[in-house]
């Protein structure tokens, strides 16, 4: 058992990029982040990394803020952010979401894992490690490209 | 009284503790039933002081509640402490699974769309 993580695994009928963008596509957003007895859904967000979103839920009594930060956006491929829930006590979690594509279609892989306050230093470290490193590779191709 | 910012630590507490894989043994066997910290100790390569401490972290966290009997402490689950680490688990793995399913269709709905 491993309590830290939550995985879960899909193929979508859909291309990378398609499944990619659905994900910074607030308007479209709206219509899918709404689970069962929720009757309105909210969708905020800044599609950069470093940018912020928000995304509420409301229901009959109760409304969800779900907030966070996109740390890795590296299209089609992987997608992170931390996911802070007014649901569990505004505990600051990261999801990553990756990419791959499969005879015409996606694989989608999501990770939601939780960093306890020991940890989380460490994580946050690992987070930003990834997104420099991508930023380099990022760059470098870009440099190869002109 | 618990605000929100105890609540976030109590979690923090729960799963820090539940980020080792000896305490999640422990755990795991302690479903069982109640065992002394000596026949918790029993299968793990390591001192009596060692699984001691273990047994603190769990014990702060509010997963295990330590009684004196005899000489030796018993160590029992907290059975509702449990569940709530498990809960988060169901929650989530309830909420992506049944979000990504609606992603799916929103986006065959919006090929749809657009192929008319």
């Amino acid at each position: 058992m491993n309590t830290q993580t939550v995985t879960v695994r899909k193929t979508l009928r859909a291309s990378r990029e398609e499944v990619f963008d659905a994900w910074l596509d607030a308007e479209g957003m709206r219509t899918w982040m709404f689970p069962g007895p929720v009757t309105h859904s909210e969708v905020k967000l800044e599609p950069r990394v470093g940018g912020q979103f928000e995304i509420v839920m409301s229901a009959p009594g109760i409304e969800i803020v779900n907030r966070g930060e996109f740390r890795v956006l590296d299209r089609p491929a992987r997608l992170q952010f931390t996911w802070i829930s007014s649901r569990w006590a505004n505990q600051e979690t990261l999801i990553t979401i990756d990419l791959t594509s499969r005879d015409g279609h996606c694989d989608l892989v999501l990770t939601h894992e939780r960093f306890p306050l020991e940890h989380s230093a460490e994580q946050l470290q690992m987070g930003w490690g990834q997104m420099l490193e991508k930023l380099a590779e990022y760059l470098q191709r870009r440099h190869h490209r002109f | 009284m618990t605000s929100a910012a105890e609540r976030a630590k109590n979690l923090d507490l729960l799963f820090a503790a539940l980020a080792d894989a000896t305490r999640r043994s422990m755990l795991e066997r302690l479903r069982k039933g109640p065992l002394t910290v000596g026949e918790l100790a029993q299968p793990y390569a390591m001192s009596l002081n060692a699984v001691s401490k273990h047994a603190k972290t769990l014990e702060r966290a509010g997963l295990i509640r330590r009684h004196i009997r005899g000489r030796e402490h018993s160590c029992a689950l907290d059975r509702a402490k449990f569940d709530e680490a498990m809960n988060w688990m169901n929650y989530y793995s309830e909420f992506w699974s049944s979000r990504v399913d609606a992603l799916e269709k929103h986006l065959i709905e919006k090929r749809s769309k657009g192929a008319k």
